[in-house]
């Protein structure tokens, strides 16, 4: 089923973009379906819903490098999945979900080091690495899937309003971090 | 925040290079996450529960391959279109000079109907060689129209017609017709020196040689009609008839030297 709707994409390119991503990151994406309903089967719808999801954003993916994309498709599985639960909220315990985090074996980073100059845009993910895991899905959500704030608090549980003060805190987070990590810019208002 | 298409103030361009650097960061963070997930994916396809299906992963390669085929397809012609349209203006210009010319010069028009259709010419003329001794194997020494050239055979069924045939000092024409029936005839004639002939050989069915007695002769066939001319010493004979080939050239073997 998941193929057929790829093999119905019309344009060439995006057809062969998503067929590729299809086949490459189909583990990874299962995977993260399974953690949340503990199902094969409703794992597929999962993937299957994703895959939607990710055929409407395909001018976006084309603009991205494949370790971007993994991302990419990972955080909209993880969407996808959790917008499923609320709305059937059958799977697993939904308060869980307040907490998704990337649950990857990431290793400890350098976070100590806040005076290192950022050299490189490499560096500027050292420093975001000091956020909480909820802080990475709301940029992850607002910055690079480009949900709309009413999508954002539908996923995370929150309140429109809150969604706003929290980009607005964390805005102000990242900022901070940087010009402490790396002296990038500074300016008084 | 974009820049909006108007004069900004200070707030705005640095509200705007704040969300720049921000989507940065955040797509650094993606990159790094990104190298992470791949080798996970890396594990989880170890896994068979998280495995594509065999008949789904080679169809997906099917694709791609289809895929790749036709871009590669694609951009081939892509490369090749500059060329073609080259190719296609110089052909067009070729056939524009071809037409006018062909239009306009009759001595062009019949090169080409001449390399299309080969056709044979009208007529063609027998002459006497200019030296016999090099075209013919006799070399008796044979005289001029007081030792004429005459047939010696004449198959059964054909008639001297007096009224068609004709001998003067320079050529003898002699007719034949059959008895039973006009349609058939027998032409003999011979020419003596300073004498030429023309054979009709436009449209000819063909046009070919053979030998009668030592001499070479020209055979043409055209419809049921069939012609023999052949030189002899200083004298040229013709013969023609619709009796069949085998039995002309039977004739023309017959063709001697009356003294």
């Amino acid at each position: 089923m998941i193929l057929f709707l790829i093999l119905a994409i019309e344009n060439d390119e995006d057809r062969q973009l998503m067929l590729r991503i299809f086949q490459e990151f189909y583990p990874v994406m299962k995977a993260r379906a399974f953690k949340y309903t503990n199902s094969h089967e409703n794992a597929e719808d999962i993937v299957q819903d994703a895959i939607v999801r990710l055929i409407a954003k395909v001018p976006e993916l084309h603009r991205l490098n494949k370790y971007q994309i993994a991302t990419y498709v990972y955080k909209t599985v993880s969407s996808t999945a959790i917008d499923n639960l609320r709305k059937n909220s059958k799977y697993v315990d939904i308060a869980e979900l307040e907490h998704d985090a990337m649950d990857i074996d990431d290793g400890a980073l350098p976070v100590e080091d806040e005076y290192e100059r950022i050299e490189s845009y490499e560096n500027m993910a050292k420093h975001l690495s000091k956020l909480f895991p909820k802080e990475k899905d709301l940029l992850y959500y607002k910055y690079f899937l480009d949900f709309p704030d009413k999508e954002i608090a539908k996923i995370m549980g929150m309140e429109h309003g809150a969604v706003r003060t929290s980009l607005s805190r964390l805005r102000n987070k990242v900022k901070a971090l940087l010009i402490k990590g790396g002296e990038i810019y500074g300016h008084s208002k | 925040m974009a820049i909006q298409n108007k004069t900004p103030n200070k707030d705005d361009c640095y509200a705007a290079i704040d969300e720049a650097v921000l989507r940065l960061a955040v797509l650094s963070m993606a990159e790094e996450d990104g190298k992470k997930l791949v080798e996970q994916n890396h594990r989880y396809s170890e896994m068979k529960e998280f495995q594509l299906p065999d008949n789904v992963k080679h169809r997906i390669l099917q694709e791609i391959r289809k895929n790749e085929r036709k871009t590669s397809v694609r951009n081939n012609m892509r490369r090749l279109y500059p060329v073609l349209s080259r190719v296609a203006m110089v052909f067009l210009a070729i056939s524009i000079c071809f037409y006018t010319t062909f239009a306009v010069s009759a001595e062009f028009r019949r090169l080409i109907y001449k390399l299309l259709i080969t056709p044979e010419e009208r007529y063609t003329q027998i002459s006497i060689a200019d030296s016999h001794y090099a075209s013919f194997a006799d070399t008796h020494i044979y005289s001029d129209m007081t030792h004429a050239f005459g047939l010696t055979y004449i198959p059964g069924g054909f008639e001297l017609n007096n009224d068609e045939s004709e001998v003067t000092d320079q050529f003898a024409s002699i007719v034949y017709v059959s008895r039973h029936t006009d349609q058939q005839f027998i032409y003999y004639q011979n020419f003596s020196k300073q004498s030429s002939m023309r054979v009709d050989t436009e449209n000819a069915d063909y046009f070919t040689t053979t030998l009668i007695g030592n001499s070479e002769a020209i055979i043409t066939q055209k419809g049921t009609i069939i012609t023999l001319s052949w030189q002899v010493g200083s004298t040229i004979l013709y013969l023609s008839g619709n009796c069949g080939k085998d039995m002309l050239i039977m004739i023309g073997e017959g063709v001697e030297l009356l003294k």
